[in-house]
């Protein structure tokens, strides 16, 4: 292990250059000339070295060169280019507004990364996701969802259909770390996963890692979905509204002193209750999300921003019971210039995840919660050395709070007591360093590491077993107390990260990465799709960090000037400790829990081939995935291996549009995937007046392959044009040919159509879950 | 609770479609079911052997297995097989003796058959005692009085200086009530306060029914059987339920099954 940072320290010694000449620097911010939006990811060329930089996810850029004169070139895609002649005599800070194109048929992008980035950045398997394209995408029930089309991006797998899960290159569910404006979002699902609680109107940059993960994120073993919302326009005031099937939503933005600060809130909210109305007139039924951001720049060297994030999901039948649960976010991030060179992000987040269950039954009557809270700060800290080096690194702090679960009668007389389960806490500390690195014209480096620092803190009892594993017979031998705050158990975990890439020549290269994850957050579920009603748990004497290796290697090739990006990469993943449960484990309500706790290990490999065209009428991507994921979990399946029940081994995805004319445009998505492991009974007996399944093999069964085709369409009518207020109208078709894919199994008595038992009641039968069959849906959107 | 959401999402736009599972054909397993309560009576124990899942009809009975319950005193009690000759009691074995298991008492069922030794231990655990039995008319107000029905309250005092686990049975005029055969009625009385102030029964009844309780004190073991078996019985494929498995049970060498020593307390009413 020390060697390694030895050769990690020599690298960057060796990329801070002696200055032999008089060197200077050139910074500032690249922005949209019409609303003043930050530009992520701009390419800045200096014409006379090749060489250049990019804009960070801030819109800042920082370049130290030698005295002399240059040309700048400020590119961007969809964007028109701009020249800048410099005298560099001193440091300069020269601030861009790009203005985007007059729309042109030919130049229809989809791309919100850098044109050759495929090939040229060291970054691998991941994928920046452009909103405005998966807007004009076929949606279920017609609601854009960017969670829908991550699903369908090649090494990640939907936990099926109407379901916000995903699972990315063999992690569950919960590996995958989810950010609105840098805070984590426990679970993304609105109407259990239906929708996602990201309302594509506010959304201003989403980008997926699967691999290659830089170290300035951790926390979770699989993926980072990092979304970034809209500052608002800081020149006019503007917005948007639309209407669909299931949810309406407005959006306002606009400065609140020009060209200083701005303001932009969007708030969404669902009307499924109409529909249910129908069939039960006492269910309440609704979701809904508020987002809500004020941008304000103080000077050049300090900007700051606010950004809050609700949502809640809330169910209510006949006035008799009722749960509900929801998301809450806020971010304060304070961007800092130390110098021209030396870039600083301080940010503190909140956030919260609860959820909660009611019933108002007289005798009965019981509220039921649970949370997870966690409030962060973070220093993070970006040092252009040179236009060879740029560093990045900081520290992270995190505070959490796990309640599993409170129990307390809401009415006089019920049967219930007041209960809550132990409340626990933890610190969570980061330190990373990481370095960018251009060696040479082909050789190109991203390394560093990250440690973890996880406390199992107090105030908190752990209760000793005779066997801590034994889930049936509890035999609690001693408690032992701890004070709030006093360290009852740490986890020290160095994290190395390097990727590299090599370029072949212009137009392709290669790339490999070595990436070591920890997760110390561990969600307690044993279905296969997270629900709302799971909590989380801290790595704790009883539950070790989930770890996992991850090896990729990978071919890029752009064609015919960036038009297609191709990729193809192969990947091992290696995890260990990850947390399962014991076969029949009781996760709700239990004060041993840690009894259930089952750790082991899992694998994944596969292969991934990608193709996206950025340019042109018709435009989108095709992705197929090989692969396979296993898992061994001591107890689990009687010990022995067993595939994961997110394994497919074929995994196919079509997802484009077609750019008509100025008035239609029409969309498709196809997803082929091989069907789902799952648990089926492989006999049946008597027991009492039960007839009962016979297990023996957990996953042994695959379910019939999953397929579905969705169209769109989008019309934009010509008297837009002059209109102050533009609108469109989004026509989707769902499954287009109502394939009956199958979403679970269930066993019952043998019936007929009628539910009336066929025979003596003694045969059984299983039936496939489907859910939706063809759906049309129609929203109608304006923009003002 | 999770069961009736996914009720509820499914039931808007889902549907079910019949599904041939061609599972492959495992080896057959046995199946014990021994039941020993505080009432004097012959108790039981039935053996039976799983089936193909595709198969219809009554599961097989084991007739030749030899059966006895040793008491902690080291009073051994044999049990054997069928002696009323009855065609419908195949694979039951009885008690030769009536006798009522004794509260504090341990008990351990040893099956053998076929040169293999099942056996299950388990200690007879005092039952909470039923105060009284009410009914209440519930009136429907959307479906007029023809619809009207009583709902029937228990009323009892659970000792909490104790974890205790039980198993309720209801019934409405003699006969066990449970749809679909899918239900179990099991608690354990961490949550539960100390009074028991009119528990409603999970059923409707109508005037002139005669309605009834069992109420069943379960060791810890019977009472994670059942809530396995739940588990198990209303699984929907490891969707949203955590995937099937087998219940954990109390009887060794891999039987199926449970043997439970249970005191029973009952009540019932006439609703009139």
């Amino acid at each position: 292990m020390m060697r390694k940072y030895l050769i990690f320290l020599f690298l960057i010694y060796n990329s801070i250059d002696v200055f032999s000449q008089v060197r200077y620097t050139l910074n500032g911010y690249v922005k949209d000339f019409e609303d003043g939006e930050e530009l992520i990811g701009v390419n800045i060329t200096i014409r006379e070295l090749t060489a250049g930089t990019t804009t960070n996810v801030y819109g800042f850029y920082s370049i130290t060169l030698d005295a002399g004169k240059y040309q700048l070139i400020y590119s961007y895609i969809g964007y028109g280019s701009k020249f800048i002649d410099v005298t560099l005599d001193s440091n300069q800070e020269i601030n861009v507004n790009l203005k985007l194109k007059v729309f042109n048929l030919e130049e229809v992008v989809i791309n919100a990364d850098k044109l050759d980035a495929n090939v040229k950045e060291t970054s691998m398997s991941r994928i920046n996701l452009d909103i405005r394209q998966i807007e004009k995408l076929p949606a279920l029930f017609g609601e854009p969802d960017i969670i829908k089309i991550i699903q369908m991006l090649p090494g990640v797998i939907s936990a099926g259909e109407g379901t916000s899960s995903y699972y990315v290159r063999g992690g569950s569910a919960d590996q995958n770390l989810i950010l609105i404006d840098e805070a984590p979002i426990y679970d993304p699902s609105h109407l259990f996963g239906l929708f996602s609680v990201f309302n594509s109107d506010v959304i201003k940059d989403s980008e997926l890692y699967k691999g290659g993960i830089p170290p300035r994120y951790g926390g979770r073993l699989s993926s980072i979905l990092d979304i970034r919302t809209k500052d608002g326009n800081n020149k006019k005031f503007a917005g948007s509204a639309g209407i669909g099937a299931l949810a309406s939503k407005l959006l306002l933005e606009g400065p609140i002193r020009k060209g200083k600060s701005s303001y932009i809130i969007s708030a969404r909210r669902s009307y499924v209750d109409l529909f249910l109305a129908a069939a039960n007139e006492d269910a309440r039924v609704y979701f809904y999300d508020i987002n809500a951001k004020i941008n304000w720049k103080h000077n050049n060297n300090n900007r700051f921003f606010l950004a809050v994030y609700l949502g809640r999901d809330a169910f209510e039948f006949d006035n008799e019971f009722g749960f509900d649960w929801g998301n809450a976010t806020a971010t304060f991030r304070w961007n800092h210039l130390f110098n021209s060179r030396l870039f600083s992000n301080t940010t503190l987040i909140a956030s919260q995840f609860d959820y909660g269950l009611e019933s108002l039954d007289p005798v009965q009557g019981f509220e039921w919660k649970s949370h997870i809270k966690q409030v962060s700060f973070k220093q993070d800290l970006s040092f252009y050395i040179n236009p060879r080096n740029e560093m990045h690194f900081g520290y992270h702090l995190t505070y959490m709070g796990f309640s599993p679960a409170e129990l307390k009668p809401n009415v006089e007389g019920s049967i219930f007591t007041t209960k809550k389960l132990d409340l626990l806490y933890a610190l969570d500390h980061a330190l990373y360093l990481g370095n960018i690195q251009t060696l040479n014209s082909k050789l190109k480096l991203d390394y560093g590491v990250r440690l973890s620092i996880f406390q199992n803190i107090g105030e908190s009892t752990v209760i000793q077993y005779r066997d801590p594993k034994d889930n049936i017979n509890i035999d609690v031998i001693g408690k032992k107390k701890y004070k709030p705050f006093e360290n009852i158990k740490t986890f020290i975990n160095p994290e190395p990260r390097i990727s590299m890439r090599y370029l072949i020549n212009n137009q392709s290269s290669l790339k490999l990465s070595y990436n070591r994850m920890v997760q110390n957050t561990h969600l307690v579920s044993s279905g296969t799709v997270p629900m709302p009603f799971n909590t989380w748990y801290p790595s704790s004497p009883y539950l070790k960090p989930q770890k996992a290796d991850q090896l990729v290697f990978g071919y890029f090739k752009n064609l015919k000037n960036n038009q297609y990006e191709l990729s193809a990469e192969v990947y091992y993943k290696d995890l260990n400790d990850i947390t399962d449960f014991a076969d029949n484990a009781q996760i709700f309500f239990n004060d041993h829990l840690t009894t259930e706790f089952r750790q082991g290990k899992a694998w994944s490999y596969g292969l991934e081939l990608f193709a996206k065209r950025n340019k042109g009428k018709l435009t989108g991507f095709a992705g197929y995935t090989l692969s396979k994921t296993e898992k061994k979990i001591p107890t689990v399946n009687l010990g022995n291996t067993f595939l994961a029940n997110y394994d497919r081994r074929h995994n196919l995805s079509l997802s484009g549009t077609y750019f008509l004319n100025n008035k239609w445009t029409f969309g498709l998505n196809f997803v082929y995937n091989t069907g789902r492991p799952i648990t089926v009974p492989s006999g049946r007996y008597e027991f009492q007046n039960y007839n009962v399944d016979l297990i023996t093999e957990r996953n042994g069964f695959k379910l019939p392959d999953f397929h579905r085709l969705d169209l769109s369409a989008t019309l934009t009518p010509k008297k837009n044009i002059g209109r102050k207020v533009k609108s469109h109208w989004i026509f989707s078709l769902y499954n287009v040919y109502s394939r009956k894919n199958p979403f679970g199994i269930i066993t019952q008595i043998k019936k007929d159509g009628n539910d009336n038992i066929i025979g003596d009641g003694t045969e059984k039968e299983a039936k496939i879950i489907y859910l939706f069959p063809i759906l049309p849906s129609v929203s109608y959107n304006i923009k003002f | 609770m999770i069961n009736l959401c996914i009720v509820l999402l499914i039931m808007a736009t889902s549907c079910l479609e019949p599904f041939e599972i061609n599972s492959e054909e495992v080896q057959s397993k046995i199946v014990i079911e021994g039941l020993l309560t505080d009432q004097v009576q012959n108790q039981y124990v039935k053996i039976s052997r799983t089936i193909d899942f595709n198969q219809g009809g009554k599961t097989p009975s084991i007739d030749n297995a030899i059966v006895k319950v040793t008491v902690d005193d080291g009073s051994v009690i044999s049990y054997f097989h069928n002696p009323g000759q009855d065609v419908d009691s195949s694979g039951y074995y009885l008690s030769e003796i009536a006798f009522g298991g004794l509260i504090g008492s341990t008990y351990t069922l040893e099956v053998d058959f076929e040169g293999v030794l099942y056996s299950a231990s388990a200690e007879m655990l005092p039952v909470m005692a039923i105060d009284s039995l009410s009914y209440r008319l519930e009136l429907d107000p959307d479906k007029g009085s023809i619809m009207d029905y009583y709902d029937v309250l228990m009323y009892s005092m659970e000792p909490q200086e104790r974890e205790d686990f039980y198993l309720f049975e209801f019934f409405q005029n003699g006969v066990l009530l449970n749809e679909n055969n899918e239900d179990v009625f099991v608690a354990d009385d961490q949550a539960l306060a100390e009074e028991i102030n009119g528990l409603e029964f999970p059923f409707e009844y109508v005037l002139g029914d005669t309605a009834k309780i069992n109420i069943y004190s379960l060791s810890r073991e019977a009472y994670v059987f059942y809530a396995d078996l739940v588990n198990v019985l209303q699984n929907d494929g490891g969707m949203f339920s955590p995937p099937a498995a087998n219940p954990r049970t109390n009887l060794s060498n891999g039987a199926l099954g449970l043997f439970q020593v249970s005191a029973v307390v009952s009540d019932e009413l006439i609703i009139e």
